[in-house]
């Protein structure tokens, strides 16, 4: 399983548990993978098959890194409005409607912020991407419009819409209706996980939460069930001692929390609530989640832990 | 890990994320609506990941046919290499620690186990279990932890063709662009297909088409790859490979 991975990035979070069919793919830049406890190829071959094509169903349309994509031809239309698939259109409204509840801790319009920042690298092409737009506009998620009913978006100025913290966590959550017929199964992206039913010995599935700062140490673990559970951590993809969460508010990378684990019912929950919640920082990240039904971990910079009441009770002791 | 039940201190310095109670309402929402959300565009587009689907189902049923022919058996090679299909109906124990990446967030603090394959400490990490530990005969090597070396790449030469015994055999290959599946028939002790029946790599994999034609005319994996696709090339042979241990 090795073979599969980037030297130097390891997962946030990951299952512990033993499966027995399964299948990996390198998607949406990570490796994903996707376990079926007692699965055949022949029974659960087809339904996984439709499992991953949903990966790249939202990959063609969301990615930043991919000139073709439906979102970067939005991108290059501002002022006027466009009408847009279904999938692109739910995406940016649940991401404006997270930069809302967030008061913009979350905002999908960071997506120059991160392209000049340096995370502008096409992991299939390793190409850079540069988009050209004006730079001195300080535009926020205020500058997207959506109208509801001809489905159109309009940009008011020119910006590149990011759907990372989004887009991964959607393709999982369709990926996982779409095993939802086989019961049991459990999906890792890169350490966004979604798991449904149990495990192979029938207990709900067990996730370990990788520590931020030991390597190859666990920070704690829990077991859920139809649930998705995502980590966001300062230790992927760092850029020149930054990372790629970045506080829209202020142009730099967040720093007082180091990771964010959140439980929610969807993976595109979980992924965008967690994001909002880093930047926020400890207790207001902890609040925020609270709010929004979602359950939480934060760990500090100095390893200070917080929590909402209901994440203890899905921890493994 | 102290619980938060003070009052919230200020959040942001400029837009406030405390709520007045009617958009609190909706923020709580947020989680039901994700929900929506995902439906919505499911029910959209359910429709466009049937081609994927279909593909799959061929290549199942395809082997089903076969299926009396190929002993059991799920061996995972040694390395990082991990059989997921093999014969229809039989369980396929791949042997696995889950973990995609390094090798020790798995072999941890509290969860007391020595590396993957042990896992008996009642209910934590488990690189085997029951049904991998009794399951069917043949399985050479015993369902290994995965966590060693990459993938032993350059295909170990497989000699002459009459060592095969005659059936329908799966296996996969893994390189780091994502896993290919081939089964491969053999008749008459002879390769005569050796196709690809699952592709997740990201690459498309009609740029090994040629290797499939490759192996039946060598008789061997020991060909040469596709310049520009190695490590798909490499999936793909070990693939094969994985399948023929089954036929020996």
């Amino acid at each position: 399983m090795d073979g599969h991975t980037v030297p130097g990035r390891l997962p946030r979070s990951v299952i512990v548990e033993g499966p027995t069919f399964f299948q990996s793919a390198i998607l949406m830049d990570t490796l994903v993978r996707i376990e079926v406890p007692s699965g055949t190829m022949e029974a659960s071959g087809p339904t996984v098959a439709r499992a991953f094509q949903w990966f790249q169903e939202v990959e063609e349309v969301c990615s930043r890194f991919e000139e073709s994509s439906e979102v970067m031809e939005l991108v290059r239309h501002p002022g006027v409005p466009q009408v847009v698939s279904p999938l692109l259109f739910e995406a940016v409204r649940f991401a404006l409607r997270v930069a809302e509840a967030s008061g913009g801790a979350f905002d999908p319009t960071v997506g120059h912020t991160l392209e000049q920042r340096g995370f502008n690298r096409n992991y299939r092409t390793g190409e850079r991407v540069s988009t050209e737009i004006d730079t001195d506009r300080s535009v926020s998620y205020r500058d997207i419009h959506l109208d509801l009913d001809s489905r159109a978006i309009t940009l008011r100025e020119p910006l590149i819409i990011d759907l990372g913290a989004v887009a991964k966590g959607l393709a999982i959550d369709l990926a996982a209706r779409e095993l939802r017929p086989l019961g049991n199964f459990a999906i890792n992206a890169g350490g966004d996980i979604y798991v449904g039913g149990s495990n192979l010995r029938g207990e709900p599935w067990r996730v370990g939460i990788r520590h931020p700062r030991r390597d190859g140490e666990l920070l704690t673990s829990v077991q859920i069930s139809d649930r998705a559970v995502c980590t966001s951590g300062d230790y992927e993809r760092a850029v020149d001692g930054e990372n790629h969460l970045v506080d829209p508010r202020t142009a730099t990378s967040a720093s007082a929390v180091c990771s964010v684990t959140v439980i929610a019912p969807t993976a595109m929950a979980a992924d965008a609530l967690g994001t909002a919640a880093f930047v926020l920082g400890l207790d207001a990240g902890v609040q925020f989640l609270r709010r929004q039904g979602a359950q939480g971990l934060l760990v500090s910079d100095s390893l200070v832990q917080r929590s909402t009441p209901g994440f203890r009770r899905y921890q493994v002791q | 890990m102290a619980d938060q039940d003070r009052p919230m201190p200020a959040a942001a310095p400029k837009t406030p994320v405390r709520r007045t109670s009617s958009s609190r309402k909706i923020s709580r929402r947020l989680v039901v609506t994700s929900s929506a959300a995902v439906l919505a565009i499911y029910a959209v587009g359910y429709i466009r990941t049937k081609p994927a689907a279909d593909r799959i189902a061929a290549a199942a049923s395809q082997f089903q046919s076969s299926q009396s022919a190929a002993p059991s058996a799920a061996t995972g090679q040694s390395t990082s290499v991990s059989v997921a299909l093999t014969v229809p109906t039989v369980q396929s124990p791949a042997s696995t620690v889950p973990v995609p990446t390094s090798p020790s967030p798995a072999t941890t603090t509290d969860d007391s186990n020595g590396g993957g394959s042990t896992g008996d400490d009642g209910n934590s990490i488990v690189a085997t279990n029951p049904t991998v530990a009794s399951s069917p005969t043949s399985s050479n090597a015993a369902p290994t932890t995965v966590v060693t070396a990459p993938p032993a790449p350059t295909a170990t030469p497989v000699a002459a063709a009459s060592k095969y015994k005659d059936g329908t055999y799966t296996g996969t290959g893994t390189s780091r662009h994502g896993d290919i599946s081939a089964q491969v028939l053999v008749k008459s002790g002879k390769i005569v297909s050796a196709q690809i029946t699952a592709c997740y790599t990201r690459y498309p994999c009609s740029r090994i088409s040629d290797l499939p034609g490759e192996v039946i005319s060598q008789q061997t994996t020991n060909v040469d790859m596709v310049s520009g696709a190695t490590d798909s090339s490499e999936a793909y042979l070990q693939a094969v490979d994985n399948a023929l241990q089954n036929a020996t």
